[in-house]
């Protein structure tokens, strides 16, 4: 498989992928930005001026999706002090995931084979964390709990869920090669 | 952004914030995950808090091998401040009183 990023001598670093691959990675992020918006604490709602100052109007509890539950964990072991954490923090964390997801899908509108993308280092943190974080819900989907649990032994081909085991390798791959991008 | 609890300090100082005798110290504590890759939270360990290759990566193991370590310490506005940028990477953080 041809590396899909590569740091340039710039210090930027490009990306290339084949049409398929800049394909899912739309489909990946349009699902993304779409659970980012369930159970949202700052949704139609909520007190507007709470809503501009970027916390929750009121207490906020753990998500029921469990998707939303890894991507936005308890902070304290005592529910009163987490879901006071969470009215504090979660809607500028959902933000700052919504911004990162929108930037990369925004990249990949109109992407053909054959371009290449520039990305500088701050650009190159965005997709490596909306990556990150669409590999983190894929996990969920495919109830991965344990270290030694490699989805590929127990989930077949003929399995409805083997896409996404494929999904969450392929992504597993660029975690590691903007990683490696990022840090050489 | 501030996390920051109503009753905050004005006059804190990072000196006054991190006594032990007039405040708690609080820790930050990273637990393992199946699926964050060592290499992903060795950068954040890098990138966030500005540790040395080295450290990130002892501190990597140490969640890996022993299911979590502390990664910061300090007062609790710092803290709630760290916990928040663990899970903006997609790490499982939480804080706690250090004697807790």
């Amino acid at each position: 498989m041809l590396q899909p990023f590569e740091a340039h001598r710039s210090g930027r670093i490009v990306g290339a992928f084949t049409d398929g691959q800049a394909g899912v990675l739309r489909f990946l992020l349009a699902g993304q930005l779409a659970l980012l918006d369930e159970e949202d604490p700052t949704g139609d709602d909520s007190d507007p001026l709470a809503a501009a100052l970027g916390i929750a109007d009121g207490p906020v509890k753990k998500p029921d999706n469990p998707a939303l539950a890894r991507l936005f964990p308890d902070a304290y072991g005592d529910a009163d002090e987490a879901g006071e954490f969470r009215r504090l923090t979660e809607p500028d964390l959902r933000e700052g995931k919504r911004a990162a997801a929108r930037q990369v899908l925004d990249t990949l509108q109109g992407y053909s084979e054959g371009d290449r993308i520039l990305l500088d280092r701050e650009q190159a943190r965005l997709w490596l964390g909306a990556v990150n974080d669409i590999r983190l819900v894929l996990a969920v989907w495919l109830e991965i709990e344990d270290d030694d649990d490699n989805p590929y032994d127990r989930i077949g081909p003929d399995d409805e869920r083997y896409e996404i085991v494929v999904m969450y390798h392929w992504l597993g791959a660029l975690v590691e090669w903007l990683v490696e991008a990022l840090m050489g | 952004m501030s996390v920051a609890p109503v009753e905050v300090d004005p006059e804190a100082t990072e000196q006054t914030r991190s006594s032990p005798v007039e405040n708690p110290v609080w820790v930050t504590v990273v637990w393992n995950d199946p699926v964050n890759l060592m290499s992903y939270v060795t950068y954040v360990f890098m990138t966030y808090f500005g540790y040395s290759k080295g450290k990130s990566e002892r501190l990597m193991r140490e969640v890996h091998n022993l299911g979590k370590a502390i990664v910061s310490s300090g007062g609790r506005e710092q803290m709630e401040k760290d916990v928040a940028a663990m899970h903006g990477y997609g790490l499982w953080a939480t804080l706690q009183r250090q004697d807790g």
